[in-house]
This record gives C-alpha cells, structure tokens and sequence, in this order.
C-alpha cells in the first residue's frame, strides 16, 4: 500500500460519527487481541465493501505499528493529521488505553513461533467403577484434552491418563513451569 | 410417656422390626407385636437366642415361649418383675419397662462408628452410588421429552442432568474486564472510564458461544491467581532475603533476563557461524575424497573465505589433472590394456602430487606458526626495548638537570636545602593536621560502622520475623481451609443424619423434663415447708389450749369451792372440753380416711389399667383352650395306650 493509499484509508473514518468511530476503533482493536473481529454489517449503510476491508486493515496496521514502536502523541497526529480534530483525539484516546492490551496480543502472537502451539486444555476425571471383567475396579482416569494451534488449524489431541502417568506429566510440566518462572519479572 | 414411646419405637426400627406407620404408643402394641420385638432385641443383643421369631399358634407352646423370654431378660439383667404374663397379658408399663430395659442394652459400637465423620471419597462413593441408583430407579425419558438433558425428578425430586447429549467443551477464549474498580479511592482516568462504560462489551457478549462464557472467565481468574501465586512464592523464598523493594527486585530480574537472552542470542549466533564453517569442511573432506576417486569432482560449496581460499589452491591442481585426463582420450588408437595402465599411472601420479601437496602444505602452515611465533617475540621485545628507552630518557633528563645546577654549586645545594626544610616542615604540619583530622574522622567511622553492623543484624531479626510470620500466615490460612473443608463435610454429614434422629429434638425434651423436674421438687418443697409450719402451729395451738384450759380449770375450780353457780360452770367446762377433744379426734380420723380414700382409688386406677377383664378373659380363653388341648393329648395317649 502507498502512502498516498494509506492517507486516503485513513480518511475514511472521517465518514462515521464520533460514536461510531469510538466503536469501530475499539472493534477493531478486539479484532487484534482476538476477542473477535469488527463486523462490517453495522457500518454497511457508511461504507462500501473495499472501504471497509481497506479502512479496518490500515487501522490495524496503525494501531500495532504505534504500539509496536511505542510512538509518540505528536507522531500519531502527524499521521492522522488530515483527519478532524475531534476524531484524531478519538484515536489517540483508544490506542492510550488499548495500549497493553495490544502489547500483550502482540507478545503472544511472536512467542507463539514454534510450528504447533498450545492454546487451551481441558480435562475431566473418570472414575472407573467396574469393566467387564473386574466387578470393582475403582481407579480414576484422567482424560485430558489439548487444543493445539498448527498450521494445519486447531486440534484437539486426546490422552488418557492414569494415576502414575498424570503424576509424571505433572512433574514434568512443574520443571517446565520453574524454568518459566526464571524468565518471568 | 409419648417421648419414650416415640424412642422406642424409632429404635425397634431401627433395629428392624417391621411396624406400622400408624402405631404412635406402646399401648397400640398387640400381643404377637410384643412377642415379635422382645425377640428382635434380644437376637440384636446376642445372636445365640434360639426363639422363633413370632409367636407360634399353640397355647402351650406360647406359654414356654414367654417363659424362655423372661428368663433370658432376668439373665440379662432386668431388675423388675417378669414372667410369661408380662408378654402374654400385657400391661402397659411393664412392657415399657421392659422395651427401655432391651433398647438400652442395645449394642452401641454400631452407632458410634456411624457418627465419625466419613473420608471425602467415602461421601464421593456414596453420593455416586446414590446417583447412580436413582438413575436405574427412573424410567428412560427419550431425549426430545428433555430440554437440554436437565429433568426434573428423583424421591424427593431434584434437578439433574441425564446422559452427555448437551455437555459441551470447556474452552476458553481471552475475556477482557474492567481493572482497578475495585479501589473507589484510586482515580482512573476519563479515557479508560469512557472506554469501560461505553465500549467493553458485557462479559456474557464477549464470547461467541455462550457456554464458553463461564470457562473463560475462570481460567482468566485461574491464571491471574496462579500467577499471583507464583510470584508470592518466589517473593518468600528469593525476594525477602535479597532485601529489596518489590519494584527494585523486578527491575534487577529484568535486567537479569535480558542480559542473559542478549548473551544467550550472540553465542547462538557465533556457534551458528562455526557450525556453517565446520560444514563447509566437511564440504571440503567431500570434495578431496571425490577428487581422489572420481576424474571428474566439482563440487559446489557454499562459501566462506577458507573454502574459497582452499578452492584457489585446489582448483588449479583440478585443471591439471583434467588436462592430463583429458589428453590420453585425445588419441584413440590405443587399446584398453593401455588406457587401464596409462590411467593407473595417473592416478598414482596425482596421488602422489596430491600427497606432496600435502605435506607442503603442512611445512608452510608450521613455517608460518613459527613466523607468528617469532613476531610476537620480536613485539615483546620491542616494547621492552622502548619502555628501556623511555626510562633511560628519564634519567637523562634528571642528570641534565642537576649538571645545569652545577656551577652555582652551593648557592644551588642551600637553596634546595631550604626548599627541602620548608617542604618537610610543611609535611610535618600537614601530618599533624590530618591526625588532628584523622583522630574524630576515626571515630566517627567507627559509629557509624557500629551503628551499620547493629542495624543489619536487626534487618536480619526483621527479616527472620517476617519469613517466620508468612510462613505462620500461610499455616494458618491451611488450616483455615481445612477446617472449613472438615465442617462443610461435617454439616453434609448432620444434614443426612437429622433426617433419621431428631436428636436436637430429644435433647430439649429432656432439658424441659429436668427443668419441669426442678420446678416440681421446689413445689414439694414448698409443701413441705407449709405443712411443718401447719404442723407447728397445730402444736402451738393445742399448747395454748391446754395452758388457758388449766388455767381456767384452776380459776373456776377455786372459785367452785365457794360458789355453787361456778361448779355447774366448772362441770361444763370439762364437758366442753371433753367434747371438742372428740371432735379434734374425729376430724384427724377423717383425715387418715380421706388419705385411704384416695389411696385406694388410685390402686382402683391402677388394676383397671392393667385391662384385668380383658386379661381374665383372655385367661379363661386360653385356660380352656389348654383344657382342650389336654384333653385331646389324653385321648391320643389313651388311644396310643390302647
């Protein structure tokens, strides 16, 4: 995208009213920290499609370049400085307080490197009262579900665990965790 | 008497005889009833009593049934009167006497382990058994009949979910909340306040699927709390000793950290450098030993300056020994035989070659080892040599300087004297100065190191006071949780329990009966304390009568012996006195009556409890069913005689 382009997307937001400029701005910022994208079906009266595909990229694209190189208020100005006065405040306001939040997202996304990622897990606990062979046989399962992100798409790996194994796995994530509480400040 | 039944009762079903809802009293106890628990109790009691359990049709038989009975109580102790008529006819308070005796004797153990409180999996077993037996106690209910699995159901019903149909995954998504509300007196600012009151979107808006709402949440909390955790950990056993504030530790882990990435990220970049190089040799090891075989080896490599250096060596060897290869191939007459030999011969040609290079190739890297060798020397003994110049100049310089001094010899010579004098006097005032200085400097050094030293060992006190207070917190927070853990348990446990035995109940009766008991023994004693002062006055009374009458007897009888009127008086007097003494007789006499009276009537109330006629009924009935009965084994014998 040039800069020329650049400018005249960022003027786009100039269409919207100061309301809605704070909540397109704040969804868009939702969109980086995947608390869910902006959608366009409540600004299509406003904007035509590409507008509104160009308008919300090259606000992402501002808004984590700003984070990212922690620019100042008056660098922001001069970007936005075709927009309206009220609308640049706008902005300003929503990277101020968005600020960690999009840190933190961006954080996430560079530690997150390697090929396959954990992102969430879940687990329950069985307890086997009987099989078919032993009538009481009383011992608990674990199954434990994690969801890992490739780039494949996400998948959920499936394991079951006894006692012993989940003792094991336990263990070893409590090393992994010390290592990690090194590096943390 | 209602309470004791009531125990009674509850305990015989307890024990397991099968009574009627409805039977309240013991009075609604029929005979066989009696019988049928007697036994019970006993068999609870010891397990070797050899007694039918109800009481057999045969009169006679019912009669050594009850009499076993009775033995086997007065064995176990009973202190009151007992027989068979005490089971057969009953009466009401014997048979309560009787059940109180039994339930008593009861074994006990049994309720004593109950009342423990149970372990967590035991309550978990049980509450799994309890679920899993109301699910096979319910008829299955198609899926369609249930809105999201949850029915309503159960003895008593309860709200459960059936079967896994709408379980869903416990997956969390990021969830954004309002921070710092919970600190009225910190300001936050407009932006942020704007930004929570306009634009966060309600938590329950947050996730796309709603179900998620609840695992996102909770593992927000959970994460923030571990993390918390964590940190209060590290602060306890790394943090405290190293005497920092919060801020300064955090900041020197920082810095800690990203050196020790910095570091870590130049040795991975250096070692990567090695590792392309020692590659590249082995490129090279690949490329000779292709070489040495093949006629043909070009071999491409990736390029570091020692590859390409090498490959400037090698190189032209290579075109040689093309060239040589290539030149036999050139004239073609010759047969195989000779191009085998010719190209054996080659090949050890450039073995050879090959090897000479070699070793060359090892001289000139010694030789020039032992150049750089000998070049350091040469440096090191340069700068020896200049620093040997150097101090020779000083020298020069000095000796230049006491010549130039010279010809004005003694001038010079008082001159510097002098100059020598001042300056040592000067050092001399200077050192008395500075021990003027030194002496409180000293001293002052000296508190203050006092002071430093005292204040690190009570740092230290400090510190050992504050780890042994978090770890005593932390103790006590532990021992908090368990205890609230011990008493939900135990509340789970009292809840189950007080559906069976009102036990709170029981004890406040029998508070109120010994609070009932205290009031009436003070009652008694109140009559008591009236009828002895009655008693008293009785006494005083009749004392008075006795002293006025002998003293009017003496009076009139005096007067008697002169008046004739005053005899007749005298004669009735005793009359009258005698006469009222009768009357004070008859009235105590009536008394004792009254008291027989009532004495009897209450013996009266006592025969007709004990349902005499219906028992004499019942007697003769079975008096002349034994009749019977005899008679009918007496014609057996005599027909058996016969």
């Amino acid at each position: 995208m040039t800069d020329q382009n650049q400018r005249e997307c960022l003027l786009f937001l100039g269409k919207l009213d100061s309301k809605q400029t704070k909540r397109v701005l704040h969804s868009i910022v939702d969109g980086i920290c995947k608390l869910g994208p902006p959608i366009y079906q409540e600004y299509g009266e406003v904007f035509t499609l590409p507008e509104w595909w160009n308008l919300s990229d090259t606000y992402t694209g501002l808004v984590k370049q700003v984070v990212k190189e922690d620019t100042t208020k008056d660098q922001i100005l001069e970007i936005l400085s075709d927009l309206p006065d009220g609308h640049k405040q706008i902005v300003l306001d929503v990277i101020s307080v968005r600020r960690d939040d999009v840190r933190q997202s961006l954080k996430t996304e560079t530690s997150s490197i390697s090929d396959a990622v954990l992102t969430d897990f879940d687990w329950q606990v069985k307890l086997a009262l009987s099989s078919d062979k032993i009538a009481s046989v009383q011992e608990p399962i674990t199954s434990l579900d994690l969801d890992v992100q490739s780039q494949q798409g996400q998948q959920i790996h499936s394991i079951e665990l006894n006692r012993e194994d989940l003792k094991k796995l336990i263990t070893s994530l409590e090393g992994a965790n010390k290592v990690v509480q090194q590096l943390k400040s | 008497m209602e309470e004791v039944d009531k125990i009674v009762i509850h305990s015989l079903n307890v024990i397991g005889c099968d009574l009627d809802e409805d039977i309240q009293s013991l009075r609604q106890f029929s005979t066989e009833l009696i019988v049928s628990s007697a036994i019970r109790c006993l068999k609870v009691i010891n397990n070797e009593v050899d007694l039918p359990n109800s009481l057999p049709s045969g009169m006679s038989a019912r009669f050594r049934t009850g009499t076993s009975l009775a033995s086997i109580i007065q064995e176990l102790g009973y202190k009151g009167e007992i027989g068979y008529q005490t089971f057969l006819y009953s009466n009401e308070t014997e048979i309560r006497k009787v059940f109180m005796f039994l339930i008593d004797k009861l074994p006990k153990d049994k309720v004593e382990t109950e009342e423990e409180p149970l372990g967590a999996s035991a309550l978990l077993q049980r509450t799994i058994s309890a679920s899993v037996a109301r699910y096979l106690d319910s008829p299955w209910v198609p899926p369609y009949l249930k809105s999201k699995n949850i029915t309503w159901r159960g003895k008593p019903p309860v709200w459960q979910k059936e079967g896994a149909l709408s379980a869903c995954k416990y997956h969390s998504l990021p969830c954004k909340f309002s921070h710092g509300m919970g600190d009225l007196t910190k300001k936050i600012s407009k932006e942020v306040r704007s930004y929570y009151s306009e634009s966060l979107p309600y938590i329950t808006n947050q996730t796309i699927h709603h179900c998620d709402t609840a695992p996102s949440v909770m593992e927000d909390l959970a994460s923030e709390l571990t993390a918390q955790q964590e940190w209060e950990n590290e602060w306890n056993t790394i943090g405290l000793p190293s005497r920092l504030s919060e801020q300064e530790y955090r900041a020197r882990k920082r810095q800690r950290i990203q050196k020790r990435l910095k570091d870590n990220l130049r040795s991975d970049v250096q070692r990567s450098g090695d590792l392309t190089s020692s590659k590249s040799a082995m490129d090279l090891q690949q490329m000779i030993d292709a070489m040495g075989n093949r006629s043909s080896g070009s071999a491409k490599t990736k390029g570091s300056r020692f590859i390409h250096t090498e490959q400037l060596i090698y190189g032209k060897d290579e075109e040689k020994t093309l060239s040589q290869i290539q030149k036999p191939d050139i004239d073609k007459g010759h047969t195989e035989e000779e191009l085998q030999k010719e190209r054996e011969e080659d090949i050890e040609n450039i073995k050879t070659e090959y090897n000479n290079l070699i070793s060359k190739i090892d001289n000139l890297e010694l030789e020039s080892k032992k150049l750089t060798a000998s070049m350091k020397q040469m440096e090191d003994q340069m700068s020896t040599l200049l620093q040997q110049n150097q101090d020779k100049e000083e020298s020069y310089k000095v000796k230049k300087r006491t010549l130039d001094l010279l010809p004005d010899a003694e001038n010079n010579i008082t001159k510097i004297q002098s100059v020598v004098d001042s300056s040592a006097q000067r050092l001399v005032t200077l050192a008395n100065q500075w021990e003027k200085h030194r002496a409180p400097l000293i001293e002052q050094y000296r508190e203050l190191k006092d002071l430093n030293s005292k204040k690190e060992s009570e740092a230290e006190k400090k510190l050992e006071e504050i780890k042994a207070f978090r770890s005593k917190m932390k103790e006590v927070a532990d021992d908090a949780r368990q205890k609230e853990e011990l008493q939900k348990q135990l509340i789970a446990e009292y809840e189950r329990m007080t559906k069976d035995v009102n036990r709170s109940a029981y004890t406040k009766r029998i508070m109120e009966i010994v609070s009932n008991i205290k009031k009436q023994k003070d009652g008694i004693n109140q009559v008591l304390v009236d009828t002895r002062s009655v008693q008293k006055e009785i006494n005083m009374l009749s004392g008075k009568l006795d002293r006025t009458f002998t003293v009017t007897d003496e009076l009139i009888f005096r007067d008697a012996k002169k008046d004739e009127s005053v005899k007749k008086a005298y004669r009735n007097l005793a009359a009258l006195h005698e006469n009222f003494e009768q009357l004070i007789q008859t009235v105590t006499q009536t008394g004792t009556i009254m008291r027989e009276i009532r004495e009897l009537e209450d013996q009266i109330e006592h025969e007709s409890k004990s349902k005499v006629l219906t028992n004499l009924e019942k007697i003769t009935s079975d008096y002349q069913q034994m009749k019977k009965e005899n008679s009918t084994m007496a014609t057996k014998f005599k027909q058996q005689k016969s």
